[in-house]
């Protein structure tokens, strides 16, 4: 009987749901980061609507942001793509930086170096280097740093709602 | 011989009766949450709809005992399972026993005294759960007397505060020393944040059976958290039928009152900024109603009181983001009071007492160096200063037994987590132990594990461990009246290989797993044909290997299952012949489903173990048992209720009995309820 429901149970109940897992939370994270982040004036004009973040790097499972794909923010389209290299990503809002590209930090940040694009990693020492959010984990619980310098770089506004839950980097 | 009971009579009319009940409500139930509620959301949708506030108390699966710093499930050198408070409120578990009976590849067995514990096979009756490592927050628990892992009610901790237990198959020797044999289980338990304020618990079940606990956590400040909790039990018992003893000398084989059980237990976790400090105390005391030893049959003069208690204080610092420090002092007490009738003649009244103190300390440092490599090393001592057992009749009063000793042991260990690519951690550590009554022993562990893509995992795992063989083994005798001493026992050493395949698909999380383990020096109690007393011995080699397969999916409307089944034969090397008590197949599954969300909520757990050999070369047969739990929270505010039917199907088995049984097979509980409340202030 138990196999049973086992096989069929699930079958009434279409499989379309997702685990609940870090990288689940840590996208949710970055989708609500881009309701809190004001970007230069200027950056929205001619009519583009949506708000792009960009996937460089592996180690970060670009699924995870499925379900984010689409979603509003700040009446934008939050939207994700993967970009293989650094050549185009003028069309980035915001870049995450996965934990693959460890060594090559600084040379990315270098690359980037003021562009109004809110940079996000889930790395040990990433906003050190000039990451402006920086996940980790305490406790189980995802937390996150601001390198205040890079974002002000970056000609960035983070709202000061985000600023109060983060860990700040000078 | 049976268990009284009077709810059906007609076995096979109650069981389909029970059975189409069951199968026509879950099939309600799947049902109706798809169809009925159409526009229900499901997690992930419920995740976006989170704000940041929210989204930081989002607890994550992560795991610390496999390698004594946290990482995640995956990237754990060992088979890990995990299991929660919620999982202990959705099952209606009642003790730590019932919750490793949960868990993939374990089985257990109870001789209406202690629980004993089964893993890949090795569960030879007569041993005290000495091959599995038992930790509460990283502390040793189990004795230095018998080395017990203790399960049942006489585990320290009302199962009530545990956070979360981590479950790891396999030796991890190479960090913990002796006993982390065939796996470790290692406790968390709640902090005072967790309980916020107070909470009143109140348990009545079958056979007379109560529990009250009170508990009181709270979290002053960033700084500062404490948790005071106690917890008072007592079940009456049952009536219980042994066909061994069916004869008008011995009330025709019924045991009656000779079941009674009662434990207090006491605990407090306090934290003052990195300092954490942690104390536990029980006393449990139970009739032995099955005449072990060739006790008199239905008293309750023959009982065991076990009392334990440890002290731990624990300093943790992060020195930087790579580094951190954690050291630890302890202070551990046991004692054990038996109690036995025997007709020697005269009717006397034999005692066998033990008692074990020890304190100790603990140092580890991590670090991560170039980068890529995360290292763990670490120094434990411990100081036995009180190993003593004791075994005399009380009136006319003859000593058999009187051993006083003390000893000491320490180890020291290393671990490298080396990230040589991104998809490809090694993991090898190495620690040597002393003991004052062995040579050293040194034990190693590899593993590689490799992440082809981003939701598969595959380890390859390689392991040593080592178990010495504790006071009771070396030292115990009656005074060669039944059982004689061998202080020449070895340790016993074990290796072990193992492929683990984890799997994420959709909301599937699937593991596959091979194993092969292979035992030298196997200690187990034997009868020396020349005298014919009970002897401990270090028997030939035995093996064991199978696999395992478990997969567990979350579903729409918080629906989750899970399902797994193991495959193993543990054989004697020399004669190819199956190990007693050890069966070839378990199959555990269960179903939590919503019924209103939040508020009410089924638990419904399937064990089922395979027959089992006897020590009379005779089986236990096996047995499917159910249970289930209704839950019901937040229909008041702060009162949770619960209702557990066990073996709900009223399914008649039991387990094998060790050699000082007359029994062969030990027969368990038939149909029991509990109802659960619990207050929250």
């Amino acid at each position: 009987m138990f196999i049973f429901l086992f096989f069929f149970g699930g079958q009434f109940c279409r499989a379309d749901s997702q685990k609940f897992g870090e990288y689940e939370v840590k996208a949710a994270f970055i989708y609500n980061f881009a309701k809190f982040v004001t970007w230069p004036e200027g950056r929205f004009k001619g009519g583009k609507s949506t708000i792009d973040l960009c996937v460089y790097g592996s180690g970060f499972p670009v699924n995870a942001f499925d379900y984010f794909n689409g979603k509003t923010a700040q009446g934008y389209i939050f939207k994700t793509k993967r970009i293989k290299n650094l050549s185009n990503i003028d069309g980035c809002d915001m870049l995450y930086i996965g934990p693959s590209e460890r060594y090559q930090i600084t040379q990315i940040i270098n690359t980037i170096k003021n562009m109004p694009i809110l940079t996000i990693g889930d790395t040990e020492g990433f906003a050190e280097k000039g990451v402006i959010i920086n996940l980790y984990m305490e406790d189980d619980k995802v937390r996150f740093e601001i390198n205040i310098n890079a974002c002000k770089k970056a000609g960035l506004v983070i709202s000061s709602q985000l600023l109060k839950l983060a860990r700040i980097i000078q | 011989m049976g268990v009284r009971h009077n709810f059906f009579n007609n076995e096979s009319l109650k069981r389909s009766i029970l059975i189409s009940f069951l199968s026509v409500l879950l099939t309600i139930f799947l049902q109706h949450f798809c169809y009925g509620l159409e526009k229900e959301e499901d997690p992930l949708s419920k995740l976006a709809r989170l704000n940041l506030e929210d989204l930081m108390n989002i607890k994550v699966e992560t795991v610390y005992s496999a390698s004594k710093f946290i990482q995640k499930t995956t990237e754990a050198p060992s088979h890990v399972s995990i299991i929660t408070s919620s999982d202990i409120k959705r099952y209606g578990y009642r003790r730590l026993a019932d919750v490793i009976n949960s868990v993939s590849g374990f089985y257990i067995s109870h001789d209406r005294n202690y629980h004993y514990l089964g893993v890949r096979g090795f569960s030879p009756p007569g041993d005290c759960n000495t091959r599995i490592l038992l930790l509460i927050d990283g502390h040793r628990i189990n004795d230095n007397i018998y080395n017990t892992a203790y399960i049942g009610n006489e585990f320290i901790l009302d199962v009530d505060l545990i956070d979360r237990i981590e479950v790891i198959r396999g030796p991890s020797s190479s960090i913990y020393g002796s006993n982390a044999f065939l796996g470790i289980i290692n406790i968390i338990t709640k902090r005072g944040k967790d309980i916020n304020k107070m909470e009143i618990s109140a348990e009545a079940g079958s056979f007379d059976t109560y529990k009250n606990r009170l508990t009181f956590g709270r979290e002053f400040n960033k700084n500062m958290d404490v948790l005071i909790s106690a917890s008072f039990f007592k079940s009456h018992g049952q009536s219980l039928y042994y066909k061994e003893f069916d004869n008008l000398a011995t009330n025709n084989g019924w045991a009656d009152g000779a079941d009674g059980e009662r434990y207090n237990s006491f605990f407090i976790n306090t934290r003052y900024r990195d300092f954490n400090l942690q104390g536990a105390y029980i006393t449990r005391e139970k009739i032995i109603p099955t005449a072990p030893w060739g006790t008199e049959f239905n008293t309750h003069m023959t009982n065991t009181t076990d009392t334990y208690g440890y002290l731990n204080l624990k300093f943790k610092k992060d020195v930087d983001k790579d580094t951190s420090f954690i050291s630890r002092l302890f202070y551990n007490h046991y004692y054990y009071d038996g109690n036995y009738l025997l007709n020697r003649p005269p009717l006397v009244r034999t005692k066998d007492q033990a008692w074990g103190k020890s304190w100790g300390a603990e140092l580890q440092y991590n670090r991560r160096v170039f980068e890529k490599h995360l290292i763990a090393s670490g120094f434990e001592y411990q100081d036995n200063f009180l190993q003593k057992q004791r075994n005399y009749d009380e009136s006319p009063y003859v000593i058999y037994l009187n051993d006083r000793r003390n000893s000491n042991q320490w180890g020291i260990f290393l671990q490298d987590e080396f990230t040589v690519f991104d998809n490809l951690v090694l993991n090898a550590g190495i620690r040597h132990d002393y003991f004052k009554f062995f040579n050293g022993n040194t034990s190693t562990r590899a593993a590689l594990i490799y992440k082809p893509l981003e939701k598969t995992a595959l380890k390859f795992l390689y392991g040593e461990a080592f178990r010495v063989p504790n006071m009771y083994e070396l030292y115990y005798n009656d005074g060669n009246l039944t059982q004689k001493a061998n202080p020449d026992l070895d340790p016993e050493k074990i290796k072990t290989y193992e492929i683990v395949l984890e799997q994420y698909y959709k909301n599937l999380q699937l593991s596959l797993s091979g194993f092969y383990y292979k035992v030298k020096n196997l200690i187990a109690l034997t009868t020396d044909a020349s005298d014919g007393l009970l002897v401990f011995r270090n028997k030939d080699e035995a093996e064991a290997k199978g696999i395992e397969f478990e997969v567990h999916g979350k579903w729409q409307y918080n629906i989750e299952t899970k399902l797994n089944y193991t495959f193993q034969q543990a054989t004697d090397k020399n004669t190819g012949r199956l190990l007693v008590n050890s069966p070839r197949h378990l199959v555990k599954s269960n179903f939590f489903i919503p019924i209103i969300e939040n508020k009410l909520s089924g638990g419904l757990g399937f064990e089922y173990s395979g027959k089992r050999k006897t020590l009379g070369g005779r089986y236990a047969g096996g047995a499917l048992i159910t249970n289930l739990n209704l839950l019901s929270q937040n229909i008041l505010k702060g009162l949770e209720i619960s209702g557990t039917i066990y073996n709900i199907l009223d399914k008649k088995y039991g387990f094998p009995a060790s050699g000082e049984h007359t029994q062969q097979v030990i027969e368990q509980d038939g149909r029991c309820f509990r109802l659960k409340l619990t207050c929250l202030f």
